[in-house]
């Protein structure tokens, strides 16, 4: 290929400077501000700028009432899959639909599922407190059926209602890497399959989810890492102890708890698991993916 | 040669209102190599893919060693396809791809491991077992294709332009290889290509199909030196298509009036008196001299064009009406004629077919 401007060395650092500023100010600066906050020791008006690691020790050993901190850590991890799950389970039947068998109104339904992102997160979480809540749709529809004779108030202020809310909220998340991966499968493969003697789910198993794996990889390390560091949905939907997550912590100690320096190493240890996470799935999605377009990405 | 494998009986297809295949009778027998042979859109590959069973036709039947296959989908037919662009599964291995197949038929594992092997040795891949499709070249997932497809045993082999990624070297090798697979498997071989030349090297016999319509199925010699239309003249090798009509018809000839001169040919059937139809000559059937050749009607025209082709002298004639005639002689010939000479020209009328226009 013929080398354009932008490769010649003169073009490229004017183009890279601009997001290297941005991303240097905001995100590098940021996170070592974060990094540093978390081995300081609170005080009662500012930080106290003494090395500590009494931060982390905290987070992870018991406190006077038993309870020990980083036991959110692990119950947030646990509800961030269990929304990862249900996201897949959702999206992929839906992407494998309007790939092979839809033909009229593909572009129309994948639109609506992903329009919802236009919407304010704040307004989408709301609209599950009027469907849930104790005088919602929900129990009205139930009233009406006459399945119960008075309003449940179970539905709302639970972990139910939060995997509601962030699976609704991060289900186009997962159908967009998902439909693109099934969308880039060359359809000949799934004749080829078919000619060598594969019925549908043989070639379902063998072809197609083999090849879309990397899609799904993806769209679940989206799910994933999103609903991790979620602390709308539990603070809109969920109840007043048993649905709160890890960044509801970390909220509470920059903000009533006015301890930086506690939520900066909370916010260290999350990041450390994300990105090591995000090492993971990220190496599995380069393992599994087979197709050649799949593989230019790298 | 006489048992039949595929055949079609008055197969159409529609798609709308295109009448893609018309008509369609065919008997492939068992065994031989049979080439679908037509331009692109003709129809072939559309014939292919519903003795595959991906397309159903619009009406007709489709019998496969004598079986109605109409309800059968491509997964029950008895028989495998190598495809355009391979088709190999990106995430497996060559050994995976071609022992997919037998995998899905539920074979024995040894067996598959057994006949995988076969399979790789017959296309010379032993040596690319555990690679994937992306990181071998072009003619080898070709040969994997087509491993992968014979591996199964398949009654017919369906292969769709199965070189036409190929380049040309490669290809003419391929076709060779093509060939005496097929010999030493005994396979029943459908291809389909829009290569006239490769469809004249590898094939026992040749279809040649136009607009849906299937012109002439003979050999590969017979479709090259007696084409029963004037499309099958025409886009089978290089021909030289004279306009004329019948003046007189006999038991043994027909004699053409062509540019003005009476030429004799071997009886054309069906040929009144009267009638209108082009003649076709091939350019090594084509001979030039600067003399009026005795006894012989000539057409007389100015060379235009004379080049040096490698083996050949391949010269362009003008005639006086503008059609522009090729003549084709041996290297050996050279220094005879000049451009710009007028020159005579005359044919074998043996080697010259008279076809209704």
């Amino acid at each position: 290929m013929k080398k354009t401007a932008v490769h010649k060395k003169g073009m490229l650092l004017p183009l890279l400077l601009p997001p290297a500023i941005w991303l240097f100010l905001f995100l590098f600066l940021p996170y070592l501000n974060l990094f540093s906050y978390s081995f300081w020791k609170p005080g009662p008006f500012d930080v106290v700028k003494e090395f500590t690691l009494h931060n982390y020790a905290k987070f992870f050993t018991a406190t006077s009432s038993g309870s020990v901190p980083y036991h959110v850590l692990i119950d947030t991890v646990e509800l961030a899959l269990v929304v990862t799950v249900f996201t897949v389970i959702l999206s992929f039947p839906l992407a494998y639909y309007l790939n092979f068998k839809v033909t009229r109104f593909k572009q129309t339904i994948y639109m609506l599922v992903i329009i919802p992102l236009w919407v304010s997160y704040i307004v989408r979480a709301y609209s599950w407190k009027i469907i849930l809540g104790t005088n919602g749709i929900l129990n009205s529809a139930f009233i009406w059926l006459g399945v119960t004779d008075h309003p449940l108030d179970i539905f709302l202020y639970s972990k139910v209602s939060v995997i509601i809310g962030m699976v609704h909220i991060y289900t186009p998340f997962v159908l967009m890497p998902i439909y693109t991966a099934l969308e880039q499968i060359p359809r000949n493969l799934l004749e080829a399959s078919k000619d060598l003697g594969a019925g549908r789910f043989q070639s379902f198993l063998h072809v197609v989810v083999p090849l879309a794996l990397p899609g799904v990889i993806a769209g679940a390390t989206f799910a994933f890492v999103l609903s991790m560091g979620d602390f709308l949905a539990p603070s809109l939907l969920g109840g007043p102890d048993s649905s709160t997550m890890i960044a509801n912590i970390v909220q509470q100690q920059f903000g009533t708890s006015n301890n930086w320096p506690y939520g900066s190493a909370i916010g260290i240890v999350i990041l450390v698991l994300v990105l090591a996470i995000l090492e993971l799935t990220g190496r599995a999605e380069k393992r599994f993916s087979a197709l050649d377009t799949v593989a230019m990405r790298k | 040669m006489s048992e039949i494998t595929i055949q079609l009986e008055g197969v159409n297809k529609f798609y709308g209102e295109n009448h893609i295949v018309k008509d369609l009778h065919l008997d492939v027998f068992k065994g031989e190599f049979l080439t679908l042979l037509g331009p692109s859109g003709c129809g072939k590959t559309t014939t292919l893919r519903m003795i595959a069973g991906f397309e159903q036709p619009s009406s007709g039947k489709i019998l496969l060693a004598g079986e109605d296959v109409a309800a059968l989908p491509p997964n029950k037919r008895d028989v495998n396809t190598v495809f355009q662009n391979y088709a190999l599964f990106p995430h497996m291995t060559v050994r995976e791809n071609i022992g997919y197949g037998l995998r899905m038929k539920k074979t024995p594992r040894d067996e598959i491991a057994r006949r995988v092997q076969d399979a790789l040795r017959m296309v010379q891949m032993e040596a690319y077992a555990d690679r994937k499709p992306r990181q071998m070249s072009g003619g080898q997932q070709q040969r994997v294709a087509v491993a992968r497809a014979i591996v199964n045993n398949p009654t017919v082999l369906l292969l769709d332009e199965p070189l036409g990624a190929l380049d040309l070297k490669l290809r003419k090798q391929m076709q060779f290889e093509l060939k005496h697979l097929q010999q030493k498997l005994g396979i029943t071989f459908l291809y389909v290509t829009h290569d006239q030349e490769e469809a004249l090297t590898m094939s026992d016999r040749v279809a040649v199909i136009h607009n849906g319509r299937l012109e002439q199925i003979d050999t590969p010699a017979a479709i090259y030196n007696r084409p029963k239309t004037r499309f099958v003249a025409d886009f089978i090798g290089e021909t030289n298509l004279f306009k004329g009509k019948v003046v007189g018809t006999s038991a043994h000839e027909v004699s053409v009036a062509i540019e003005g001169a009476i030429f004799r040919f071997a009886h054309a059937e069906g040929q009144h008196s009267g009638a209108e139809v082009y003649v076709s000559v091939r350019p090594e059937a084509m001979s030039m001299t600067r003399e009026r050749p005795e006894g012989e009607a000539g057409l007389v025209g100015r060379v235009t064009e004379h080049v040096f082709v490698g083996s050949v002298y391949k010269t362009i004639v003008t005639l006086p009406t503008g059609l522009e005639v090729v003549v084709v002689q041996p290297a050996a010939s050279d220094g005879l004629i000049q451009q710009g000479e007028e020159v005579y020209l005359t044919w074998d009328s043996a080697r010259s077919v008279v076809l209704a226009s």
